[in-house]
């Protein structure tokens, strides 16, 4: 029954979804009221049909009801109650149920946010994301259904893929997809203002508390996901330039350049179009990299099952949606035009360049990614595309883009004189120089030119942008909850320079065979393997070895790696110990039984690793901090009054 | 020309790409190699378990045997890696 229930909510959502694009473009086109008043209510109605098909299709797993295909295909009885939970989106069908349902979530958000915006603008907005939920509805019931029933049903379920058996997939994927789904606000404000054919500050300012939320939540997923494949995957790396990685990373590099750039459209009126077109392939990217993972027209290791019908259905909907906004795009962004000039050596000239170096870096990762699908396309035989291309390339427009960041956020608006904080960048230019070669040629002695520039442009950006706000806080000024969500965010970006300049200059990896008793040195730390030992869990069995890790000859700690063998799909995961000491990162993980007591063991010591994540985390935080600054509330309330104003007027 | 019709274009461009990529994914269940048809690649190399042992690929001159070259970076490699070992 409850399948079935959830399969009606779900054709329910669909319909509601399409009257609540219909009414919103509609509506304001053909000047009808009521239509546009209307939209509100067939968001909320929308929202429940999808939260009541997610509901019906967790209750058939937690319920174990293995006569529901997707569920016997992604849980088991023996599943812990937990992955029961999470496995809704273990897999492509319910992981399109969860974009619905968060997408939904958005919509709602943005519906009880709009009382304060004009109402013609609001209805636009929410029928443009009416367009977005209805083609993933329709992609869902079309070809993806999760209700789907078995005859005869399933005895057991096939088990969650193992590899997703972990808290972090709890939460890795809702938090990725909150940040990918929220740049379809971006998009729908886009859509909206094209519609009109008017976009000033006042839009810019609606859509920077919202674009700034999508973004945190982006950054804190692509950290989470990058964490759990450094200690799940057991293979010690943090990026792998993977496809799928590659997907989310084109839309956050966008989605930061659009930040940038709202700001730009706000404070000063100008980059109008630019950022219209910022805000068009923020979404565009998501989309894309939906249909990278699903459509199998590239190989990864996160790829969902590859299904070419599924692939023609997304490419469809690519074209109505990206294409449909850029030709309107086309027909309405030549009618934007800024009448505020700036000098060179302005703040507007610095975010330009931060553009401009952003947009080239998510270039460089996108020709990466699709080269092999070009390549193969055009008959030019087959092409493997990893860090050797995506590490110097990304490089080459990151690091123009750091070094400017320093110089940039000391510049003003408008005028370009830089002369009043020349000596304020000269003096944390000299002390990150003396931090940078202290980090390269002290304290490891073995960094290369590499390591200096990188640790020392870490510095540079963390000692200036905390000069400002340190000078404020001394003089008994208070600082705006934007300011110090910028200042926050650019410390994120500092540390998280200096952590990967380390990372990638200092780590020692080692893969050494040990015998039970015997031992071996890498870096300072040394480790002896104790042998290994059955071990058992609820639904798998393996072996789990034992390795004493002295630094000096001073206990650190006793870390235990794991091999476990998952009994329904017998699948063998390495399970990885990890232990914090001294900053640095050391990684066990459990190779091969080579016969006689020996095992393969992976050892790796990563200095600051933890400092990346870290570091993504407080930039997160600080964008959180600016998206609940007072004056995207108050920046509301006021349009709310000139359109009272308006309204009151007799026509 | 309108510049505002570039991302269009670009864009139809990539669709067309897309497409293309589309009718060969039936293909993509087998990873495809440019080094199919050509002769397997010479080797000397010492065992894993037994770094004093050589395996050469002369001595397997004459038998079945699978010879798979992986890197650490490459997300093929990762996939088929469970079902190899």
């Amino acid at each position: 029954m409850l399948p079935e229930l959830g399969h009606f909510a779900l054709i329910l959502a669909l319909l509601l979804a399409g009257l609540q694009a219909f009414f919103g473009i509609a509506g304001p086109a053909l000047a009808r009221e009521r239509w546009s008043g209307a939209v509100s209510a067939v968001v909320a109605g929308q929202a429940v049909m999808v939260a009541t098909a997610a509901a019906c299709l967790i209750a058939s797993f937690v319920g174990n009801d293995f006569s529901v295909a997707y569920v016997a295909e992604n849980s088991n009885s023996a599943l812990p109650l937990f992955y029961r939970v999470t496995a809704l989106w273990g897999a492509h069908e319910g992981s399109l149920l969860l974009w619905i349902l968060l997408l939904a979530g958005w919509t709602v958000a943005v519906a009880l946010g709009s009382g304060r915006l004009p109402p013609r603008f609001a209805a636009r907005v929410l029928g443009v994301l009416g367009v977005v939920s209805f083609g993933f509805l329709l992609f869902t019931l079309a070809t993806s259904n999760p209700f789907l029933r078995l005859d005869p049903a399933a005895p057991d379920g096939r088990d969650l893929n193992p590899i997703l058996q972990d808290p972090g997939l709890a939460v890795h994927p809702p938090i990725l997809y909150t940040g990918y789904v929220g740049f379809a606000v971006a998009f729908a404000f886009a859509g909206a203002a094209m519609l009109e054919g008017r976009l000033d500050q006042n839009w810019a300012r609606w859509t920077r508390p919202w674009t700034t939320a999508a973004w945190s939540f982006l950054t804190c997923g692509i950290a989470l996901g990058s964490f759990w494949a450094y200690y799940e995957l057991g293979w010690g790396g943090f990026w792998f330039w993977d496809p799928v990685e590659n997907a989310s990373f084109m839309p956050w590099l966008v989605g930061t350049a659009l930040v940038h750039s709202l700001a730009v459209t706000d404070k000063r009126g100008l980059f109008k179009s630019w950022t219209l077109l910022l805000a068009i392939l923020a979404f565009s990217l998501s989309l894309l990299g939906t249909f990278l993972v699903r459509s199998g027209v590239l190989v990864s290791v996160h790829s969902f099952a590859a299904d070419p019908t599924r692939g023609i259905f997304i490419l469809a909907f690519l074209v109505i949606m990206i294409g449909g906004a850029l030709t309107l795009y086309a027909w309405r962004a030549p009618l934007l035009r800024s009448a505020a000039g700036f000098e060179l050596g302005a703040r507007e000239s610095f975010l330009l360049f931060n553009n401009v170096l952003l947009v080239i870096a998510a270039g460089t990762v996108f020709a990466g990614t699709l080269a092999p699908l070009i390549s193969d396309a055009l008959k030019l035989g087959t092409l493997s595309v990893g860090p050797p291309y995506f590490n110097p390339t990304f490089m080459l427009s990151m690091l123009p883009l750091l070094a400017l960041l320093s110089v940039g956020i000391h510049a003003n608006w408008k005028r370009g004189r830089l002369a009043d904080s020349q000596r304020t960048l000269l003096y944390t230019l000299v002390a990150a120089a003396v931090f940078g070669c202290g980090l390269a040629f002290g304290l490891y002695a073995r960094g290369s030119i590499l390591t200096l520039i990188g640790a020392m442009l870490g510095a540079w950006i963390l000692l200036s942008s905390l000069v400002d706000p340190v000078d404020r806080w001394r003089r008994g000024l208070t600082l705006s909850r934007a300011v110090l969500g910028m200042t926050v965010a650019h410390i994120g970006v500092a540390l998280a320079v200096i952590a990967l300049t380390t990372v990638q200059s200092f780590t020692l990896e080692r893969d050494v065979a040990l015998a039970p008793g015997a031992a071996t040195t890498v870096g300072n730390y040394e480790f002896r393997f104790g042998g290994v030992r059955p071990i058992e869990g609820p639904n798998y069995d393996g072996v789990g070895g034992t390795l004493v890790v002295t630094h000096h000859g001073k206990p650190v700690a006793v870390l235990t790696p794991q091999k476990r063998r998952y009994w329904v799909q017998r699948q063998v995961t390495s399970e990885t110990a990890i232990h914090m000491d001294r900053g640095n990162n050391l990684l066990l993980a459990l190779g091969e039984d080579l016969g006689a007591g020996r095992w393969s063991v992976r050892i790796q010591i990563r200095p600051l690793v933890s400092l990346v994540w870290i570091a993504a985390f407080i930039m997160a935080l600080g964008g959180a901090l600016a998206a609940s600054d007072r004056r995207y509330r108050t920046a509301r309330a006021l349009a709310t009054a000139s359109e009272a104003a308006t309204a009151g007027q007799p026509g | 020309m309108n510049r505002f019709l570039l991302p269009l274009g670009l864009f139809v461009l990539l669709a067309v790409v897309l497409a293309i990529g589309i009718r060969h994914a039936p293909e993509k269940g087998v990873i495809a190699s440019p080094l199919l048809g050509r002769p397997a690649p010479q080797f000397a190399l010492p065992s894993l378990t037994d770094p004093a042992q050589q395996v050469r690929s002369a001595d397997l001159k004459g038998h079945w045997y699978l010879f798979n070259v992986w890197g650490t970076w490459c997300g093929e490699c990762r996939q088929e890696h469970e079902t190899l070992l």
